[in-house]
């Protein structure tokens, strides 16, 4: 098994937590749950075992940190997942925040052509805030991980269907892909993970942030099996309490290797400038 | 229809090295067991029988009986195609 599926991306908790969560946020202020969450995150670097070594690992292999120091960068690291996982839950409890699109244009024009649109999306930032953002002008289709928690998966569908997204599990089937070849072939608009395997063990080595990483291959293979779509990578960046910067960047090619290349060039410019919003904790990189 | 050029084509599609048309078997599984294909290959398939024979598959039940082998595809195409 590759390490990219060892990790399985299930949000943490129980179904009363959540809901209990979602309902004292309609009262209190989310500051109040960032204070809790940075000393739960102490727990969590704690007793969190694989994912803190993985993000110590980040820390000392892609930012050069000492071992110590890492641990440090590492706890500054989860207090911010953990205000982006409150912010999530804070949008179910329907909380405003502020969006400043950058590159947005790309899927505008995309929408206008009637070609469809490739939404490449990644573990970076708070993706799942982009429904919010975007407010894209046509039916829009998010191939989820199928494993998550299903009171989860539900909460997620009945915001994202509230913004016009409508969810393609993964599961066991073959489904979503026929799916995925139904929305492009009808000209709307498709978002998946570029950094996570999904169906497919199939990879792309490609160096992101400098170092060689096993990308999965299934999201370049669709970008390539359909020219006439307009590929993007979105970024949802937290700047503020309150503000998210939305970063879209159109990325051209013709083979999967190309797209793979250029969404690896602005993974890593993304993540030198936000190396605190890069939330794939699992051992990213190939071992040398 | 000519199964020994769509082998050729599925090769071609999804770059299946090491493997000529000599390999498959017309009838045995493509996905599974067979050819080991998985789900991106499918949607390669997919892809493949649009731009070379105008052919639209609309669900997974229908993929499911027209991938089960180079036979069973070979067959669809015949009744299917619109080029």
């Amino acid at each position: 098994m590759q390490r990219s599926q060892q990790w399985t991306g299930r949000t943490d908790g129980k179904p009363w937590m959540h809901s209990s969560l979602v309902w004292l946020m309609r009262f209190l202020p989310i500051q109040f749950f960032y204070g809790v969450m940075d000393i739960v995150v102490v727990f969590y670097l704690l007793f969190a075992k694989p994912r803190r070594q993985a993000a110590c690992h980040y820390w000392q292999l892609i930012h050069g940190k000492s071992k110590a120091a890492s641990w440090w960068h590492t706890y500054l690291h989860f207090r911010t997942f953990g205000k982006a996982i409150v912010d999530r839950f804070a949008s179910y409890a329907g909380k405003k925040f502020r969006y400043t699109l950058e590159g947005n244009e790309a899927v505008e024009e995309a929408m206008r052509h009637n070609n469809g649109c490739i939404l490449l999306a990644s573990h970076i930032g708070n993706y799942e805030m982009a429904g919010y953002a975007l407010q894209p002008t046509r039916p829009m289709y998010a191939v989820m991980f199928g494993g998550e928690k299903e009171h989860v998966l539900k909460n997620r569908q009945r915001l994202l269907e509230q913004n016009g997204i409508h969810i393609l599990t993964q599961d066991d089937e073959m489904g979503y892909i026929y799916a995925i070849n139904n929305v492009l072939n009808n000209g709307d608009m498709l978002t998946v993970f570029a950094d996570r395997h999904f169906g497919s063990d199939k990879s792309i080595l490609q160096p992101v942030l400098g170092k060689e990483a096993s990308l999965p291959k299934g999201p370049f293979v669709i970008a390539q099996l359909y020219p006439e779509a307009t590929v993007v990578c979105t970024f949802v960046i937290k700047e503020s309490t309150h503000g998210y910067r939305v970063v879209v960047r159109r990325l051209e090619g013709k083979t999967a290797k190309d797209y793979a290349t250029a969404y690896a060039q602005i993974v890593t410019e993304i993540v030198t400038r936000y190396p605190y919003q890069w939330y794939n904790f699992y051992e990213f990189w190939e071992k040398d | 229809m000519d199964k020994t050029l769509l082998k050729q084509q599925i090769i071609e599609a999804l770059n299946l090295e090491d493997i000529t048309p000599a390999d498959i078997q017309d009838d045995a599984p493509l996905f599974g067991e067979g050819l080991g294909l998985d789900s991106i290959d499918a949607l390669e398939l997919f892809v493949l029988l649009d731009k070379q024979y105008g052919i639209k598959l609309q669900n997974k039940e229908e993929g499911k009986q027209v991938f089960r082998s180079v036979d069973t595809m070979a067959e669809y195409i015949d009744a299917h195609r619109t080029k």
